[in-house]
């Protein structure tokens, strides 16, 4: 089954090779690693590269302002963006492999929707629903309480597409239910949003900009651990998403329990994608950028390629989008959301051009 | 084409040229065209109708007295002039960075007003039956004994001006608003049903927030109460001069407004010359970014009046801005006081929101206040209802928060300092 993966891959670049050229693997690394640095050193504050990398090293010399700035908010903020930017894209992968549709990303299966309401139910329902009043009581409050609320929310979601998953026999049907659930989820926004007051609304709509400022050390201790975990099912799901890739009979004939690997594509999936939003919010677009740029830079469409260059895209797209969001050299910060869509669409869109224009010439 | 012209009276070209847009917005080609065509065959009536008014005008004012203006000593958003029996009431700044002005001629009732300024609406005065959306003008009404003139209010519940509170508890007061919050929509009905002679809005120029055009259209005499646009705290609390001429009780409202600007300046005097003036800065936390009020807003005015030092003084903006958390950090970590930090009602809410607030000084010492002491059951909160009509009492509080000495054994009326946890049941 191994032998047949390249042919498999085949199908998007002709005579394209399963291995890539360590060209490519250095440069993915490079623009990784650049922009990780950049991304410690810019912001409001322009700290000198030098002064990072020794603040970075330990030295307690560095003037203290400067060491809070990158130990508690940059640095923190730089590792979730990698971790996040991996998940969505490792997740948004998976969903386009699985679905066989190049439009679906992390958030196909409505478990963003179900963090969305999760939230919402506790932003704004203080006053009406005893959700709030419950959340407060336990003692839990401000950003705990919505990363709480939104995983709750997400695996609700969860629950119900994996029990669809287990129930339904073709992909389009879970692809429905998932998109029945993102409208779902928005009309009950929508009504608690009607009766929410100025502030909440804020909250709420501040949630939906997505940031990958509100991860803390001590929330690290949870987020890193799941979107490994989750990561590492994608690379062990390497085989049977490549058999996916020719459509769920041609898996069975491969003799791929279709049943069984969807329930875990989908699980890990979800988790990744549940994870993130919980922490950073909806974080649109580089879910649904990076495997289609992956798959264009890489020719190929073999997940033992695809998921490890998926990866370090991710991680590098999402720095250098929350690098732009933060507006270096000045004081305000653009909303993450808006920046992913701005720099990711045109990007796409010139890569898909180049790509048909090689193809026809 | 006949809506379009009975529009251009009340609005002249402005609002026109606003509603010409509107309906070309949302589809191209043939309605484009038509509305093209609309908007030169409505200007040109009204461009008639424009030189016609102002001769009559010119006309009109050579055989009156002369026009004499209202005394208004701190507001820069109305203003308010006399012509023979007529009040000539105007918003000059409805809301940020607005291209249009309103004109209001207040005419005693029964009067024939005979010369138009083209885009002005006629209220018959003194008003007897008022509705209003904007809780800003709730308090100026007891103070001008004219509260029993609201019968209708958008957002009852919220209310916290006792003497309408009350008014409201014996049923005297419509619900008028649907829905709730920011997005308050107007029940037209119930408007239709209590039939008032004006209706006080305010406007924000975004179409999906604001209610005068649709009540325009509706017929109704709206009014635009722009005093949150006032920089300045005794700025706004002379809107109630604005409110005061739709019911001749300008006499009064002088007064009143005299008597706080009185004490305003004599509580600003006392720590004019203060030898220490703490560090201020203003930050309500929403993941990732702070919003925090130009160095040109009301509270930054009423933090420097209170004898402190505003962190972004030397911001020119009136507006609040999202600013990096860095930034904030970089500029505030050593501050003495942290005011609004929005929702949060304790130190550990504060802390919840993000832990590394402890970075900031003012955090560490517990130096964290808010204006939420009075805060209704369905979380209205009074500060911004009745502080705008009481900014002596604002300053007050945080003369007290800076300058504790100064005001020995004061009760602060809206801050509290933030207690370490939620304290039981709001």
């Amino acid at each position: 089954m191994k032998q047949s993966d390249p042919d498999i891959a085949g199908k998007s670049g002709a005579g394209s090779l399963p291995r890539v050229g360590v060209a490519v693997w250095g440069g993915l690394l490079a623009l990784l690693i650049a922009a990780f640095l950049l991304e410690l050193s810019l912001g409001s504050v322009l700290l000198p590269l030098r002064a990072v990398v020794s603040i970075l090293l330990g030295n307690e010399n560095a003037p203290e302002g400067w060491r809070q700035i990158v130990l508690l908010f940059r640095l923190p903020r730089a590792v979730t963006a990698m971790l996040a930017g991996s998940a969505l894209s490792i997740s948004g992968l998976k969903m386009q492999t699985l679905f066989r549709n190049p439009l679906a990303d992390p958030f196909v299966l409505g478990i963003s929707a179900g963090s969305s309401l999760g939230v919402a139910m506790v932003i704004m329902a203080a006053g009406g629903l005893g959700w709030g009043l419950f959340f407060e009581k336990s003692g839990i409050t401000g950003n705990v309480s919505l990363i709480l609320a939104a995983t709750m929310g997400a695996v609700a979601v969860l629950m119900i597409v994996l029990g669809v998953a287990s129930k339904v026999e073709n992909n389009l049907s879970l692809l429905i239910v998932g998109l029945m659930f993102g409208y779902i989820s928005g009309s009950l926004v929508n009504i608690l949003m009607q009766f929410t007051r100025e502030h909440q609304m804020q909250s709420y709509i501040a949630w939906t900009f997505g940031s990958f400022g509100g991860v803390t050390w001590k929330q690290m201790s949870t987020f890193a651990p799941t979107v490994m975990a989750g990561l590492t099912l994608a690379w062990i799901l390497a085989k049977p998403l490549n058999a996916f890739l020719l459509g769920e009979g041609y898996a069975r004939s491969m003799g791929v329990n279709v049943r069984y690997a969807r329930f875990w594509i989908v699980l890990g999936s979800s988790l990744l994608a549940g994870t993130v939003t919980a922490y950073c919010g909806p974080i649109g677009f580089i879910g649904i950028a990076v495997p289609h740029l992956s798959r264009l830079v890489l020719k190929t469409s073999d997940h033992h390629v695809l998921v490890p260059a998926v990866i370090l895209l991710g991680a590098a797209l999402a720095l250098v989008a929350d690098l732009i969001s933060q507006v270096p050299g000045t004081r305000i910060v653009l909303p993450l959301n808006a920046v992913t869509a701005l720099i990711g669409a045109p990007v796409v869109i010139g890569m898909i051009l180049r790509r048909r224009q090689m193809m026809e010439s | 084409m006949n809506f379009h012209f009975v529009f251009s009276n009340f609005w002249g070209f402005q609002a026109m040229a606003e509603n010409a847009r509107s309906t070309r917005l949302p589809r191209a080609g043939f309605r484009a065209v038509l509305g093209a065509a609309i908007l030169v065959v409505a200007s040109i009536f009204s461009s008639e109708h424009l030189t016609r008014a102002a001769e009559i005008q010119i006309q009109a004012a050579e055989s009156m007295q002369p026009v004499k203006s209202a005394n208004i000593r701190y507001a820069k958003g109305f203003s308010l002039e006399y012509d023979g029996d007529f009040k000539v009431l105007k918003v000059l700044s409805p809301w940020r960075d607005a291209k249009t002005t309103f004109t209001y001629i207040l005419a005693p009732r029964g009067q024939k007003v005979t010369c138009m300024p083209p885009n002005a609406m006629v209220i018959e005065i003194p008003v007897r039956r008022m509705a209003a959306s904007t809780s800003s003008c709730l308090p100026f009404l007891p103070m001008l004994h004219v509260e029993q003139t609201l019968v209708g209010f958008a957002g009852c519940k919220l209310v916290s001006t006792p003497e309408i509170a009350l008014m409201i508890r014996q049923n005297q007061i419509a619900e008028i608003g649907s829905g709730g919050g920011m997005k308050i929509s107007l029940n037209m009905e119930q408007l239709y049903a209590i039939q008032p002679e004006m209706v006080m809005v305010y406007g924000t120029g975004l179409p999906e927030y604001d209610h005068h055009p649709k009540l325009i259209e509706a017929g109704f005499k709206t009014v635009i109460f722009a005093s949150y646009m006032e920089p300045t705290p005794l700025g706004r609390s002379e809107w109630i001069k604005f409110l005061a001429a739709f019911f001749d009780r300008e006499a009064e409202a002088e007064e009143i407004f005299d008597e706080i600007a009185k004490r305003y300046e004599e509580q600003a005097a006392k720590v004019r010359d203060v030898a220490a003036r703490p560090s201020v800065f203003c930050a309500a936390p929403y993941r990732g970014v702070m919003y925090v009020p130009g160095g040109k807003s009301y509270v930054a005015r009423l933090i420097e009046d209170a004898g402190a030092g505003y962190l972004w003084a030397d911001d020119t903006t009136s507006a609040s801005s999202p600013l990096s958390v860095e930034h904030v950090i970089d500029r505030a970590k050593d501050a003495d006081y942290w005011l609004d930090p929005d929702a949060s009602r304790a130190m550990i809410e504060l802390a919840g929101v993000d832990e590394r607030f402890s970075v900031f000084k003012a955090f560490r010492t517990g130096q964290v206040y808010n204006n939420d002491a009075k805060v209704g059951p369905d979380g209205g909160n009074d500060f911004w209802e009745t502080g705008e009509a009481k900014p002596d009492l604002i300053l007050k509080d945080l003369i007290s928060i800076f300058h504790p000495e100064l005001l020995p054994s004061y009760r602060r009326t809206w801050y509290r300092q933030l207690p370490q946890h939620i304290e039981g049941e709001r």
